[in-house]
Order: structure tokens, then sequence, then C-alpha cells
């Protein structure tokens, strides 16, 4: 196709420049043909005739004056200048007729004569005159002479005289020379007859013979000029010019004769060149006409099947089918001349079109369903393909639209959609259902685990506890799988820390491990960057299921967890994360099915291990959403390697941890672990730092090598695995510190796999307080820090990411922390409400948005827990209403719903929350959104104490084993945390003996020493100093002794205990009011009037009762007697007054036996 | 085709100046003497009133002159008959020219210009004076470059002429200007319009006595006078008689360089000739009497009456026509 244009070009372009050619040729030999001036020449012509017959003129005139017919000069002069002025415009007209010497040469010639001519006649004038004149006087003169003569006596002399008037007369009239002599010879005699005349007689005679010589001078000069004028021959002269003029225009005329025949036979083959191209045309005409008849039935066909438009370059309609126009409702003539545009349909999103002009501009073709807006504004769906045809330099100059009506498979469609969304919501709603009483279940069996149970008791509840946990993991297992399914699943890409995800995985996986006994170690390459854009949760959810898988199916061993960097863009790269375990394998038809949905090793395993198989199907999908593949390997008996890819965008910053790495370069380390891949994730980190490393298998070799190197070869780090065979750890520091080694100590870092507080006991009591302990997986994170605190940069150290907090630390820092907590779900409030005041953390309660914004203008509230689902005023719009309140603008709110789905997560910031926790409340998660958002300390206890004024030693009650005035301050002098910790330790550790006792009897003494430092740290906080000595002592015993020799330790505990114990609970029966009491007292007047009006206005049915209402909230201090409150607001808007009465009254009652009640 | 074409128009051409041939003769103004040796002038001179404005006004305008002292109309005084009564004009600086001033009227008719007729045009003639050193001593580029400098000059000639000033453009004017400076309508061309009682007895004696003596051949047509050469002194020698011959007395000899028209003149026009005295080429007649006389002793070699002399005289004096108004 391309080709036959090609030479379809070439052709057009050599027909073209022949005919060109053939053009300039014809022009040329045309002008050529036309060099002579046939115009012109019949002037020259009729100018010949004009001045032969001036010449005519000329001639008769000077024959007329010569022979006296005329009596003026005026028609000969006029006659001869005519005949000049003629001649002039006559050489005039051929001088610009052509050139030619020849014809030059003529008519100078002919010039020539007309001059002499000329001359001529002056004379012939001038003589003429004279003679005239003479001749007229000469007889009359003689004739008067002759009277005064003596007609006897001169007769001769009279004779004479006549005889010469005769003879002169007739000279004039015909020449005769003869007779010219005779006249010459009379004259003479007469002048001799004169001699003898008078003197006036004699002048007379002579005058006379003056005119008679003059007449016969005159007579032959006039004749002999009339002769020569009319000889001159001026006429053959003329002539002559004449005939070489025509000679000239002779040959002219043949060349543009012959110039003319050239220009007949050039046009001639013109002509055929073009009427042979014209048949040519013809045909091929005739064949694209039959191409355009097929092309036409072939547009047919395609009309009757698609929408057919074509639009220029700027996407204006030029043409348009009838499909077009009947889909679109619009006319022919409407859509033609449009923009396309005017189909489009507001609903589109303009990605679509900017991504289809982009495509097509770029002579791509385009291919996509659009949602197009017909005239009467309904709405259908078309599959475009739009073509662009390019013109030669690849530029589209049109776009051809072919479409399909899809309106009726996109109404299925979305009928699909709202299916399958309905499906979702039912799942989205399902899981609310479920999740509300899962909630239930889960709080109330934490709440009854910290109550006083029998031991089927507790067992019973850690079984339903746990039940409900892993219901809850399958549910969400479920809901997540769902969501894949019904492709929902969106990936956020935001930018998070690696080192804090890990930080959280292992978190949350690794205490599993630790009971197992199972080492997690962890490397990251150097080259992986420590920010990355992504979805973080996401990828935390594979490594999550991963590592609890390989943790679940390892029974001992070690857990491998890398990261490696795979490829990398500029923007871009992919990483490859490998879990390997050395659990019990999978066999390779295992390994088929493994990423399969419902699926497990085998449903033994399921059995066995619990789970609902979909984790793996879950993470796959995942690996996929985020780019990557998944894959294991793994041989039975012998361990599993699972590992996947997954693609990150990256981070604006290059990746933090690169400065203090400047202090590190170069240093030298030692590591010395028994683990080859510890050895070799260590090395690696460390080399990633830029420093030297050497790595040996036991901490003999570290010792030996540490001996043996020179002082140019210092080691600055000895970083010591705990547990090694043969020498241990703490064993190798030891003698490195001990050692007399010729340089300086290295500094030493032990390694743990353990948990920390056992090795604390171990280094503190081996004097190696100076020891850094580094617990296993390693971070980088943590061990540059370490490893730059040693260096003694503390201050430039890097911030370790925080761990989840589940540290007593952590849930510490909340204590007397304010919350508002707003729910309309009175169970879902209990749970939460005790789950926080059982962590030391006061909780206002709001029933919906309304009363929870009424509640934060009255007190002061740190933070809220808003739920979304709620009467009155949902969370969106309270949300809405305490951010538009700029005093709230940084209050943080944390939404609470029952929806899992990251979608809720999303809708909740964007709503300006801060943050999302889904209920059942995980705590370990609850804690740590707190402790994310909770206000900092700095200024958040001050305002406590604002608020509380009693800080003062007198208001410390003495109680045995406490120390109450240490306790209130710990708690910065708040009373009612105070009280809730005191009740909390007495719930926790109230049994706390018979544990211990229990795990000694067990010889879990890692158990009973991890128990009893807890209870000391927890002992400090509450002013039981004595008992937490009590503890130190004990667990000091119990680590460096057996058993039975910590009699007397135990037994000091064990009443100290009880002291503890004893005095909380008489604060619980009869003093924990006293604590408070003051505050009442002080509105004690107030409450009562209160009490009273209300009691009035119930009883009249008043409803100003509705106002009054809420100044009952502050004195509101039980949970009951706030359930009241609320049955009691809700009988009062109902207009229930008699029922209203009735919770005014529990109110009251609670009020008078608070101190019992509370205990229950 | 062509060819024939063009042949086919000579043809035309031919039979069309042929017809043209017996149609062409020339038409006599004499109603009342048909074959009279004299016709009267023509009443309009046809020429462009404009052009007749720009060629009076340079007519008058001394810049033609070297040092702005002489113009044409200083010895052509339209108002004192178109010459200026001096027997030899007077040029710049006061110098004395060589030949009697003849008048600028009716000189248009005159076959050749000048006494010795060496300029064939009135434009011709306009050289003359302008570089004789006796009379404007001037040069064309000096005069121009003069007149340049006059913008409504340049205006009246700009529009006249619709092109710029040029040597051509100052004779052309001039010489139209003296064209349209004809005299119409004397008694002497009333009569011969076919007034009979124009002129009276004696004046009507006074013709036949003019024709009679052999004045009118050579005082013939139109101008009465003004179409042909005479030699001064045809019977009788003149210039012996009168003696200090000078160049200037060659005259078309100096023209010619032929021997035998030593002593030739132009034939002055006699219309007006009673306001153009004094007379002949050295301006020695001071009176008609005297020039008459003379014309007879040396030319007819006769000698007229006084009866007669007068004759012709008041015949003269009956060739005296209009000035046109547009003249001054």
């Amino acid at each position: 196709m391309n080709s036959i244009t090609k030479s379809n070009k070439r052709d057009f372009l050599q027909i073209g420049l022949g005919l060109i050619v053939g053009a300039v040729l014809f022009i040329f030999l045309y002008v050529k043909s036309h060099n002579t001036d046939p115009q012109l020449h019949g002037k020259i012509v009729a100018e010949i005739s004009e001045i032969k017959h001036a010449d005519a003129e000329f001639q008769k005139a000077l024959i007329l004056n010569r022979y006296g017919l005329v009596s003026s000069y005026d028609q000969l002069v006029e006659s001869n200048q005519n005949f000049l002025k003629k001649s002039e415009i006559f050489e005039q007209l051929l001088h610009s007729s052509m050139q030619s010497v020849q014809l030059s040469r003529n008519m100078a010639a002919f010039r020539q004569l007309l001059s002499e001519q000329k001359e001529f006649l002056e004379d012939f004038k001038s003589h003429n005159a004279v003679l005239k004149n003479s001749l007229r006087y000469l007889p009359q003169s003689i004739d008067n002479f002759t009277k005064t003569l003596d007609s006897n006596k001169q007769r001769q002399v009279i004779e004479k005289l006549h005889d010469l008037v005769r003879k002169v007369l007739q000279v004039n009239l015909i020449f005769d020379g003869k007779l010219l002599s005779e006249i010459d010879n009379q004259v003479a005699d007469l002048q001799i007859d004169s001699m003898s005349l008078k003197d006036d007689q004699r002048e007379q005679l002579a005058l006379i013979l003056r005119h008679a010589k003059l007449i016969e001078k005159y007579k032959v000069n006039v004749d002999v000029l009339v002769e020569k004028t009319l000889s001159i021959p001026t006429e053959t002269a003329l002539n002559e010019v004449f005939n070489t003029y025509l000679e000239l225009y002779q040959t002219r005329e043949n060349n543009a004769h012959n110039y003319r025949t050239a220009t007949v036979v050039v046009a001639a083959l013109l002509v055929l060149v073009v009427l042979y191209y014209m048949v040519k045309i013809t045909r091929l005409s005739s064949a694209l006409q039959q191409t355009v008849y097929q092309l036409k039935f072939q547009k047919f066909a395609l009309d009757q099947h698609a929408i057919v438009s074509i639009t220029d370059s700027e996407g204006n309609i030029t043409y348009a089918n009838q499909r077009f126009c009947d889909v679109s409702k619009f006319s022919y003539s409407e859509l033609i001349g449009q923009n396309h545009r005017i189909v489009n349909h507001a609903d589109m999103p303009k990605t679509v079109f900017s991504d289809l002009w982009s495509t097509i501009t770029k002579g791509n073709v385009w291919r996509g369903d659009i949602k197009n807006k017909a005239k009467d504004g309904s709405e259908y769906w078309v599959a475009s393909t739009i073509v662009p045809f390019l013109d030669e330099n690849k530029k589209p100059f049109q776009y051809v639209s072919i479409r399909t009506d899809i309106t009726k498979r996109k109404m299925m469609e979305a009928e699909v959609i709202q299916a399958n969304r309905a499906k979702s919501d039912f799942l989205a709603n399902m899981s609310h259902e479920i999740r509300t009483p899962m909630n239930a279940i889960i709080g109330l069996s934490h709440l009854a685990l910290k109550t006083n149970l029998n031991e089927k008791q507790s067992d019973y509840l850690e079984k339903i506890l746990s039940s409900a946990s892993a219901l809850l993991t399958i549910l969400n297992d479920i809901l997540d799988f769902s969501k894949i399914e019904a492709g929902k699943l969106t990936m956020e890409h935001t930018q998070f820390s690696l080192q804090d995800l890990i930080n959280q995985v292992f978190a949350l996986n690794c205490l599993k491990a630790d009971e197992k006994g199972l080492e997690v170690m962890f490397h990251q390459a150097a080259d992986v960057p420590n920010i990355l854009v992504g979805d973080q949760v996401r990828l935390g959810q594979i490594l999550s299921n991963l590592l609890s898988n390989a943790i679940k199916f390892t029974e001992h061993g070690e857990v491998v967890v890398s990261i490696g960097l795979e490829s990398e863009t500029a923007n871009q790269m992919v990483l490859k994360f490998v879990v390997k375990d050395s659990g019990i394998g999978l066999t390779s038809d295992q390994q088929a099915k493994l990423f399969e949905s419902f699926s497990q090793a085998d449903t033994s395993t399921t059995r066995k291990y619990g789970g609902t198989g979909l984790g793996l199907a879950i993470s796959k999908k995942l690996v996929e959403a985020m780019h990557g593949s998944i894959g294991v390997k793994s041989s039975l008996g012998l361990g599993s390697e699972f590992s996947f890819t997954a693609r990150f965008g990256k981070a604006g910053s290059k990746d933090f941890l690169n400065l203090p790495y400047n202090k590190l370069f170069g240093k030298r380390a030692l590591i010395a672990d028994d683990a080859e891949s510890a050895r070799n994730i260590l090395s690696d980190m460390l080399s990633g730092f830029g420093m030297q490393v050497k790595a040996v298998s036991s901490g003999e070799i570290a010792l030996a090598e540490l001996a043996t190197t020179g002082k140019r070869d210092l080691y600055d780090f000895a970083i010591i695995d705990w547990q090694m065979p043969g020498m241990s750890g703490l064993k190798t520091i030891l003698q490195i510190k001990q050692a007399d080694f010729p340089q300086v100590k290295p500094h030493c870092l032990l390694v743990t796999g353990y948990g920390r507080e056992e090795v604390y006991e171990e280094v503190s009591s081996g004097e190696l307080d100076d020891v850094i302990i580094v617990t296993k997986p390693v971070v980088p994170n943590d061990l540059l820090n370490h490893l730059l605190a040693l260096m003694g940069d503390n201050g430039t150290a890097i911030a370790s990411p925080r761990n989840i907090a589940r540290d007593v630390d952590d849930i510490q820092r909340l204590l007397g922390m304010r919350v508002l907590l707003v729910e309309d779900n009175a169970i879902n409030r209990q749970v939460a409400t005790e789950i926080l005041e059982s962590h030391g953390i006061e909780v206002a309660i709001a029933e919906n948005g309304q009363t929870a914004l009424e509640i934060l203008a009255r007190e002061e509230i740190d933070l809220v827990l808003l739920d979304i689902e709620m009467p009155v005023l949902n969370g969106f719009e309270t949300i809405k209403k305490i951010r538009a309140n700029t005093k709230w603008l940084h209050l943080p709110v944390i939404a609470m719903t029952a929806h899992a789905q990251e979608s809720m997560r999303e809708k909740c910031l964007v709503a300006g929350m801060n943050d999302h926790i889904a209920k059942p409340f995980d705590h370990d998660i609850l804690f740590s959104v707190l402790a994310r958002w909770a206000p900092q300390k700095a200024q958040y206890w001050p305002k406590r104490k604002l608020r509380k004024s009693i800080d003062s030693d007198d208001d410390c009650p003495a109680l045995k084993g406490l120390d109450t005035c240490a306790g209130l301050k710990s708690v910065r002098g708040n009373k009612n945390l105070y009280r809730s910790l005191l009740i909390q330790f007495t719930k926790s550790y109230s049994d706390l003996s018979e544990t211990l006792q229990r795990a000694l009897k067990d010889n879990d003494k890692s158990l009973a020493k991890r128990y009893l430092h807890t209870v000391r740290s927890v002992a400090g906080a509450i002013g039981a100093t004595g008992l937490a000595e009590k503890a130190w002592s004990y667990e000091q015993c119990i680590g460096e002794r057996n058993g039975e020799t910590c009699e007397s330790e135990k037994l000091s505990f064990d009443n100290e205990l009880q002291d503890v114990l004893n005095s909380i609970s008489g604060i619980a029966e009869d003093d924990v009011s006293t604590l408070t009491q003051s505050e009442h007292d002080s509105s004690n007047i107030e409450y009562h009037t209160l009490i009273n009006d209300l009691e009035r206005l119930l009883k009249t049915a008043d409803l100003e009762v509705s106002e009054r209402i809420s100044a009952l909230r502050p004195f509101l201090t039980t949970n009951l007697q706030k359930t009241s409150f609320r049955s009691l607001q809700k009988a009062i808007e109902t207009f229930d007054f008699d029922e209203a009465l009735q919770h005014l009254y529990s109110i009251t009652s609670d009020t008078q036996h608070s101190g019992g009640s509370k205990n229950e | 085709m062509s060819q024939y074409i063009s042949n086919l128009k000579y043809a035309a051409v031919t039979v069309c100046c042929v017809v043209s041939f017996g149609g062409q003769s020339f038409v006599l103004d004499n109603t009342n003497f048909p074959n009279e040796p004299i016709s009267p002038l023509p009443l309009a001179h046809h020429q462009d009133p404009a052009k007749i404005s720009v060629g009076r006004a340079l007519f008058n305008d001394v810049r033609l002159s070297k040092d702005n002292t002489v113009s044409c109309a200083t010895c052509h005084r339209i108002e004192l008959g178109g010459t200026d009564h001096l027997p030899k004009s007077m040029g710049v600086e006061g110098q004395i020219g060589n030949l009697n001033a003849p008048t600028v009227f009716n000189s248009g008719l005159n076959f050749l210009q000048f006494w010795d007729g060496r300029a064939e045009s009135l434009e011709a003639q306009v050289d003359g004076p302008i570089h004789n050193s006796h009379e404007m001593a001037t040069s064309w580029p000096e005069l121009l470059s003069k007149l340049q400098a006059d913008s409504a000059l340049m205006e009246s000639i700009g529009k006249a002429y619709g092109v710029a000033l040029s040597e051509s453009v100052v004779k052309d004017a001039i010489a139209t200007y003296e064209r349209s400076l004809l005299t119409p309508n004397s008694r002497f061309d009333q009569y011969l319009r076919g007034d009979n009682s124009a002129l009276s007895d004696q004046e009507l004696n006074g013709y036949q006595l003019f024709k009679s003596y052999g004045c009118v051949s050579c005082h013939q047509g139109r101008g009465v006078g003004g179409n042909m050469f005479e030699k001064m002194g045809v019977v009788r020698d003149y210039f012996a008689d009168r003696g200090n011959i000078t160049t200037a007395d060659f005259g078309r000899y100096n023209v010619t360089g032929k021997e035998d028209h030593k002593f030739e003149f132009k034939v002055p026009s006699l219309r007006n000739v009673e306001l153009t005295a004094p007379y002949f080429h050295d301006g020695s007649a001071q009176t008609l009497e005297q020039a008459v006389n003379v014309m007879a002793y040396y030319q007819l070699g006769r000698k007229i009456p006084d009866e007669d002399m007068q004759a012709i005289i008041s015949f003269l004096k009956t060739l005296s026509g209009e000035l046109p108004e547009h003249a001054l």
C-alpha cells in the first residue's frame, strides 16, 4: 500500500515536472512566435502610403507654384513640411519596429535626399519670386523706356528692345540654348547702344538689361531647380528603405512562423500527454471507484454494527454514521462540526480522556469503555477503538472512532457489581454483627480473667479467649479473602519505615518463638533503604503470616528473616524477603498446593496447628498486588524457605541511616557466634556501616584473635553471642575484660536471643555492667545506636522506633490520662471503660456525639475514642463539629469501628480523625494507639495538678506496707488513679504467692523470676517500697541459688505482699471514699439541692428538668450512677417522668452506698 | 496563419490609404478671392491654456538669463507689437545684439525661425537666445536649477505637464505660448473673408499696387511673408551701398555655407508691420516709407511714386490684427 502510494507519488511528480517543462517551452515558443508586430507593420505600410501621398502633394504644389497657378508658397511649404514630418514619423516607426544596419543606411540616404530637396526648394522659392517680378516688370519698363525714345532716331534701339522682350518671354516659355545666347548678344548690343543715350536713359536701359539678365539667369535656375527637385529619387530611396524593411520583416515573420509551428507541435504534444494521463487517471479512478465502492460496502457493514465517527485532529466531528446519530439522539447536522466532547459524560474521570488523548496524539490506537451522554441526557456505554490517521510526518490528522454500544453489558455488569457490593456489604455487615459480640466475649473474658477465679474457671475463660481470638483471626482472614476475591483490595502508597514494620512484626511473633526457644534472626542487606513507599499494613501482614507460620511449624532451630534488594530503578525498587526456618518442611505435593485457597499442607496439619489455611493464599494475592511473586523451597523435615518479592516506591530523601555511618567507618569489629547464619547477618550489617569485620565461631577463637592482633589492628568492638558451646558469651567477655592485652580493650556487646531481663541479671551479677546487651533479632538501627553510644556519640544516636506498647512503661505513661469514650453500645462501653480504667486511664463517657461535644466543652479531655455508628450525632458528624472548633483542632480523636475494612480507616482519617482501631479491641493495639496519640507528658501532668488540687503529705493515709505519699507522687497526686492502681494491683497479684509456688514447683525459675521482676516495678510504682525490696531479694535468690534455699525470702515476700493486699482491700472497704471525700464535701450542698430540685421537677412533670438534668453529670462517680443517669435522660426524653424518678432514686441511693457497691 | 492575417491587414490598410488619397486637399480660407496670394490668419490657436500659462510665465522670467536681467519679453515686448523697437536689442550686461529682434507675433507660422532660418521650430529657437552671450548668456543646468527653487512654478508645471521640470518642458511651454500669439481678424483678413467694406479705396488700391509692384512675390501667404528666403539686394547691391558688412549680414550662408546663399534672409512677415519698426535684419529702416523705398530700390529695381507709396503704406497698416487677451 505504502509503496504503491510512493510510486504513484513519484509518477505524479514526473508528470508534473513534464507538464511544467512543456508549459515553459510552450510559453517560450509562443513569445517567440509573436516577435513580429503586425499592428506596427500595418502602421509602417500605411505610413509609406502617406509619405508617398505627401510627396505627390508636394510635387503638385511645386508645379503649381512654378507655373504661377497659385500665388502663395504656403501650400508648397506646408506640403513639404508635411512630407518631411511623415518621413520622420516613418523613421520613428521603423526604428521602433526593428534595428538593422542596412535599414539605417537606407534611411540615412533617404534623409539626405530630403534635405537636398529642401535646399533646392528654398532656392526655387527665392529665385522664382525674382523671376516672376522681372518677367512682369521687363515688358512694362521697356514699354515705358521706349516711350521716352525718339521713334525715328532710336528706332533700332527700340526694335532691339522689343526683340529682347520677345526673346526673354520666349525663353521663359521654352528653354532654348540658342535663344539664350541671342539674348546675351542682344544685351551686349544694347549696352553698346546705351553709350549714345542720355545719362538717365542709359541708366534706365541698364536696369532693363539687368532685369533681362536676371530673367535669363533665374529662368534657367528655376527650371533646373524644379527639375532637380522633382527628379530627386526620394521615392526610390523610400522604396529601398521599405523593401529592406519588408525583407527584414519577412525574415522575422518566417522565424515567427517556425516558432508558431513549433508552438502548435508542443501544444499538441502537451495535449497528448494530458490526454494520456487523463485516460490513465480515468482508469485509476475507476479502480479507485471500485475500491471506494468496496470501502463503502465495508463501511455500510461497519455502520450496521458499529457507531462510527471521524474527527479532525482537534476532535471536531467531520463524520458520524447513522448509528451514532441514533444512539446519541443528535441529528447528523447537529453533530458535524461539533467537538466530540458533546457526548462526553461528566461521570467519566478526566484521566481517561487525558490518557486517550496522549495515546492517540502519539499515533497509537486507543481502546476502552466510555460512558457517553445522549442529547436527551440519557447515558449509554460504548466500547471504543480510536484509530489515528497519520500524515507523512507521522502526525495524526484525523481520528476514526469505532464504537460498540455496550450499554446493556454495562448494565449487566453494574448489576453484577451491585450484587457483589451487596455481597461484600453483607460480609462487612456480618463482620460488624459478629465483631460486636466478639468484642464483648474477648473484652469480658479479659476482664473476667482479672477477677478472682478458681483454676477451672480461669482455664475455661482462657480457652474462651483463645478460641475467640482464633475466631477473630479466621474472621479477618475470611474478610480479607472475600475482599481480594471481590477485587476490592486497594494498596496504599504511603511512606513508611521498614525498620518500624519489622519491629512490629517481630514484636507480635517473637513471644511465641521465645516460648518455643527458637532463635529468630533478622538480616537486612546494607543496600536496602529504610524508608519505602507502599502499603505498610499489607507488607506487615505477609511478613507476619510467613513468620508466624515459620515459628508455628518449627520445633527447634532458627528462623531467619532476610531482606535484600532485588533490583532498582530511578524511583522504584524491588525487595526480596526471605523467611527461612528449620521446621517440618513440605513435600513437593504440598508445595504445589500451598498457595491455593483453603488448603494447608494437609488436613491433619490443620488439626495440629490450627488456622484457616487462607493465610498463604491471601499473602500470595497481596504479593501480586505489590507486583511481586511468592514462592517456596522446602525439603521435608529440613525446613522451608518462603520468599517473595514486592515493588516499592522510593522515598524522597535517602535512607536516614546513612548519616551516622561516618563515625563507624573503618572501625574494626570482632564477632563471635556459633551459628553461621548469625555470624553472616552480623558481619553484613556491620560491613554495611563501613566497618571491618572478623567473625569467629567461638569465644576461645575470639580471645585468641584479640590476643594475637597487633597494635595496628585494634578491635573497637567485640560482639559476642550469649549462648555458645564451650565458652559462653559472658565468660568470653569476662575473659576479655580480665585479659592482659597489649592494646586498649574493645567495647563488648552481648547478643542474646532470650529475654533481656535474664541476661541483665547475669550481667549485673557478673560485674559486667558496662556490657551492652543486644537482643535477637538484631535490627540494624538498634545495633547502630548501641555502637554509636559506645563511641560516645549518644547525642546523634538514632532513636529506635518504639515497639508496640506492651511494656509496663508504656502503659504507665498513660496513667492519669483523661479519655472521652463515645460509644452507644452499653457492653462495648463497659468493656472499653473497664479496660481503660484498669490501666489507670480516666474515662468520661458519652453515648453519642452530641453528649460528647457537651462534655468536651465542659471538661478537659486528652483524647477521644469515637464510635462511628451512633444515634443522634454519628461519629463523622461529631468529628466535623470537633474540628470546626479551633480549640479542638489538635485534640487526638481515634475512631472505633467494627468495620475492619481499609476503606473505613481511610474514611475516618479523611474525616479528620487521627487514627482508627477496629472493634473488638486488641488490647495491645489499643494501648499502642493510645500511646502514640497521648499528649506529651510534660504538658500532660501539670494540667492534672491544676484540676486536682490535693498534693500534700497530710492527705496520704497511713497504710501498712504502702507509702501512699510516694505512691500518690508517682501518679502526680491523682487519688482516683492511685486508687484504681491499687485495685488493679490487688486484681493482678492477689494470687501471686500461689503462682510463684506453682512455677517453682514446675522448676520454671525464669517464669518465677519474671513475675518477681514485674511485681517489683509495679510495687515501686504504687509506693509498696517494702514489697519491691522483698521481691528483689527473692528474685535474686532464685536466680542465684536453688529454690529450697530461698525460703526466708519467700516468706518475707509473701508476708509483705499480704500486708499490702490487706491494706488495699481496707481502702476498698472504707477508705477509698476518704481519699476522695474532701472533693465531695465541697459540693455536697450543691448536690443535694440539685437532687431535690430534680425530684420536684420530675414530680410536677416540669419540662425544665431536661435542661437541669445535665448539671447532675459532674456528681456521678460510679458506673452504676452513670448508667442510671443515662436511663434517666432517656426517660425524660420520652416524657416518662415516673420512670425517670426511679432512675434518679437509684443514683442517689448509689451515692449513699458508693463504697459498698464499688468493690463488686 | 498569422502571416496571412497580417497580409490581409496590409491589404486593408492599403485600400484605406488609396481611398483617402482622393479626399485630401488644401483648404484656403479666401472667401473673397480664392486665388489671392494672401490668406487670412486662423481665428483660433488650439493651444493648451495651462501650458500657455506656464509658457507666459517663463517668457517673462528673467531667471532665463545669466544675471536675472533679461527675459524673452525684454526684447519681444508683447505690448509693443512683440518687439522692442530697437534696431538691435540689448542683452545681459547691456550688450548689444547683432540683429534686429523680429516680432514674436505669428512667429509660429514662420517656416523657419531666426533671420537665417537656422531653427526648424520655435522649440529649437529657444536655445538661441539662452546661450547667446549677447542675449541671455546662460545654460540649461544653471537655468533649470534656478527655476527648480520656484515651488509655485513647479506646481503649475506639474499640473500642466504631469512631469517634472526639464529643458524640453521649458522649450515646449515657451513655444506653446508663442504659437498662441496669433493676431487674427485684421481689417485685411476681414476683407479677405468677404467684408468688402473693411478696406478703403486707397487701401484696396494699395493692395493692388502691393501686388503689381511685385512685393507680393515674397510677402505672400498667411503671414504675408515668413515662408521663404530671399537675397537682400537682388537688383541692386544693398550691402555695397550700406557698407560695414558683418558676419550677421551673411544670413543663410552662415547656415548652409554656400556662396549662393550669402545675404539671403528669411522674408519677414508683414503682419502688424506698422507696429514693428525699425525694419530689416539690421534695423536700418526707421519708417515704413523708408523700408518700402529700400525694398523697391534694391529688390525690385524700381522707383515707387509718392502717391503709390502712400497707398501701399495705408494697405500695410490694414495688416494689424487683434492681440489675444491671454498674451499679456
